[in-house]
């Protein structure tokens, strides 16, 4: 409800991959009917914590039915360049953790647009690093807003909020990342039409074929 | 049997089509019957005149015998019909 009250249009419940069973997808159904209202909408989302491209495939398998929204944990370089090629994830969260650059470079940025992956900039692990280690996380943000400007491909700003306290409003954020040497245009892509897209994409995905072939009418 | 998960395999000539989208829009539109299929080109039969479309710059609605309609973007299927049926195409969306 806070979400709404800031001007948001809808969440997605994240829950990490190990922790996403029956119950965590009864309390889901159970968060969409108390809140899901017209204007505004409850998404369920998985994390997948991956150790090795392997066990990303056979993740990916497993949880791309179950959830609407797939994000991977990366920090890895091997973990983040499958990825960015898998075009049934849809969001690579941090992968500049434990990077002293972006986690991304123009390889990764260019499998990135041609999949549809989105790179997430996390608000919350800017926030919530040390002042004196702040800049580096800058330095990162700034060094995939570069890219993105060349590669094109869709970059996302998630709050990652445990509770009300870590959600900042558009207008905040907006002007936060000034900071990163993003224009508001830019910020309003990156809030509002790349989720959109992840969840039309994902809406569209059951009557696919695959990539160029559609159902159109059944 | 044609079904959505083989038509880009599969003989096309005979099928009903129509194009959808195109980036010269004077394609945008022609529906007929496909008579021959060339490596880049549709030759589509629009009550007896004969019209050829570019594959690599259109998408294509596909009638299936039994009524379904399948949106093929024409990139895919760029290669000689015969070939067609061996080239590897991307698994996931």
């Amino acid at each position: 409800m806070e979400a709404k009250r800031l001007g948001y249009s809808g969440v997605a419940v994240v829950k990490h991959s190990d922790e996403y069973d029956e119950d965590a997808r009864d309390d889901l159904k159970r968060l969409k009917q108390e809140f899901e209202k017209p204007g505004f909408q409850v998404r369920s989302a998985v994390e997948l914590a991956v150790k090795s491209p392997e066990d990303l495939k056979r993740k990916t398998k497993k949880f791309r039915g179950k959830a609407d929204v797939l994000i991977v944990r990366g920090g890895d370089l091997k973990v983040n360049r499958a990825a960015c090629e898998d075009p049934r994830i849809d969001i690579l969260s941090k992968p500049y953790k434990g990077c002293r650059d972006g986690g991304i470079n123009h390889v990764l940025a260019r499998k990135a647009a041609e999949n549809e992956v989105a790179i997430e900039l996390n608000l919350k692990y800017l926030l919530k690093t040390g002042l004196r280690h702040r800049y580096k996380v800058f330095n990162q943000f700034r060094s995939i807003i570069k890219l993105q400007r060349k590669f094109n491909f869709p970059v996302i700003i998630t709050s990652d909020a445990t509770s009300i306290y870590d959600l900042r409003t558009p207008q905040d954020i907006t002007a936060l990342s000034q900071c990163f040497q993003m224009t508001a245009n830019e910020v309003e892509q990156a809030l509002s039409e790349t989720p959109q897209r992840i969840i039309k994409r994902n809406e569209m995905r059951g009557s696919v074929v695959l990539s160029g072939v559609r159902i159109v009418e059944p | 049997m044609i079904t959505p998960q083989n038509i880009f395999r599969h003989e096309l000539i005979g099928l009903q089509v129509k194009v959808h989208k195109s980036s010269h829009n004077g394609f945008v539109g022609i529906q007929g019957k496909v008579v021959d299929e060339t490596k880049n080109t549709i030759t589509v039969d629009v009550d007896g005149a004969e019209k050829v479309v570019p594959k690599d710059v259109s998408t294509f609605h596909f009638k299936l015998p039994d009524g379904e309609i399948v949106e093929i973007d024409g990139r895919i299927i760029v290669s000689r019909p015969e070939d067609r049926i061996k080239k590897k195409f991307r698994k996931y969306w």
